[in-house]
Order: structure tokens, then sequence, then C-alpha cells
């Protein structure tokens, strides 16, 4: 082994601090990414509601296309791939993020025969939450790297 | 926690750096490790050739539209390394500074 001493020791500590800092800068999401998320969902309940079941297929399709488009575009805009949380905080922020987009879609494929104001309804609520949740898990997870920083 | 163990392959600053920044992402493109160690091209390709060889990271290619892009990730056993290394690393700063010893219960 090399010859560490404490000082070296904790230089390369707060460079390992220093590349979690600077992990957490470019985890921040773009502005168009929950927007644009939140409408293929929000596209997706209402064609669930509203419309024939080939249609609503189709819509299906467009989400799970329009989704790889976004984690693509976030990936190359970003240059590094989140991982998937592994602490409680992050992982409960985005456990409610997923149910705010799961529950609208859920309640109209479960329930069916929803009158058209209901269905709108929960398509503008599957576009809400996707935009004011998703913006809350990326902040818990940030904020969880930079805690580890500092740590 | 990890079980302090000091190694050769991770302790390069650069390498330290690389795994650092790997350990937190799934993945990280070429061009962002290469900004954020603030080095060549060459330099990165060299370290990152040491932790593959060491089998502490993975290198891939997807195949897509426009330019290819080289995505690195870091592997189990490399996580391990790293997660070793930083326990050593705190145990010597603690060592040498009591009042950091906090900073040994960290999770990598």
């Amino acid at each position: 082994m090399e010859n560490v001493s404490g000082h070296d020791a904790r230089r390369s500590l707060d460079a390992v601090a220093e590349s979690r800092r600077e992990v957490a800068a470019r985890l921040r999401t773009p502005r168009w990414y929950y927007p644009a998320l939140g409408l293929l969902v929000a596209q997706m309940v209402a064609a669930h509601g509203l419309l024939a079941s080939p249609l609503a297929v189709l819509s299906s399709l467009a989400v799970a296309v329009g989704a790889g488009w976004l984690v693509h575009a976030y990936a190359s805009h970003a240059g590094v791939v989140a991982r998937f949380p592994d602490s409680l905080r992050s992982g409960l922020a985005l456990a409610v993020f997923a149910a705010g987009i799961m529950v609208p879609v859920l309640i109209v494929v479960l329930v069916g025969d929803l009158a058209a104001t209901s269905v709108l309804l929960l398509a503008a609520s599957a576009l809400v939450a996707t935009v004011v949740l998703g913006p809350v898990y990326d902040a818990v997870n940030r904020a969880d790297l930079r805690r580890r920083a500092a740590a | 926690m990890s079980v302090p163990r000091f190694d050769e392959v991770v302790h390069a600053p650069n390498r330290l750096q690389i795994c650092a920044l790997l350990v937190a992402v799934d993945r990280a493109e070429f061009a962002t490790l290469r900004e954020s160690l603030g080095v060549a091209d060459s330099v990165l390709s060299k370290h990152l050739k040491v932790l593959v060889d060491a089998g502490y990271v993975v290198l891939a290619k997807p195949a897509g539209h426009g330019r290819v892009r080289t995505w690195a990730s870091i592997t189990g056993s490399g996580r391990t390394a790293f997660a070793g290394h930083v326990a050593e690393l705190q145990r010597l700063a603690a060592t040498a500074d009591p009042s950091s010893v906090e900073a040994g219960t960290e999770r990598y």
C-alpha cells in the first residue's frame, strides 16, 4: 500500500465529495422534461376515457415511444443517467411521483365509463402531478447527493 | 458500512474522481467525465482502460442516431472496491483528525 497520510486521505475525500456535488448539479432536469411527460400521460388518460380501444392503445404506444425519447434526450442533455434511488427519502419521493401519475391512469382504465368531465379532470390531474411532483423528486434526490457529499 | 481496504487502482486522483462520479449515477458519458476531470481525451481513456482492465468499469457504445457516444458505468466489484477505499481513506483521515470520524459512517 502506498504511504498515504491523514492529510492526503482528507484531500482525496474532499475530491470525492466535490464529485458528488457535481453529479447533483448535473442532475438538474431540463424545464421541458416534466411538462412533456405530463402531456404524454394526460393524453393517455384522455384517450382511455374518451376514445375507442384501438385509439387508446395507440395513445399508450405514444407514451411508451415518447417516454423513451424523453429519457434519451435527458441523458444526452445531462451527460449522465440517474440511478434508481437508494435512500428512503428519494425512494419515497419517487413513489409519490409515480402514484401521482398512475392513480389517474388506473382510475380511467379500471373504473371505465366515466363522464367526459371526470376524464378531463383526471387527465389534468395527471399533468399537474407530473409537473409538480417530478421536480420535487429531483430536488430530494439532489439534496440526498449533496448531503452525502457533505458527510 | 464497507470494510476499509486500500485499492491502488482506485487511489489515483483521476480514477478516484471517475469512480466517485460513476457510483452516484447509472452511467455517465465520456465527454461528461472529461469535463468533470478537466483532462484530455487520451488521459481519460488511459484511466478508464485501467479501471476496465480491473473489472471496475464497463464501457458501452450504444448504436443509434447521430454520433456514437461512449458511456461508462461502474460494476459491482468497482462499487465494492470504491466503497472499501473510501472507508480506508476515512479511517486514515480520522486517525489524523479524530473530529472527522463521523465521515466513516457514510455508505457508498
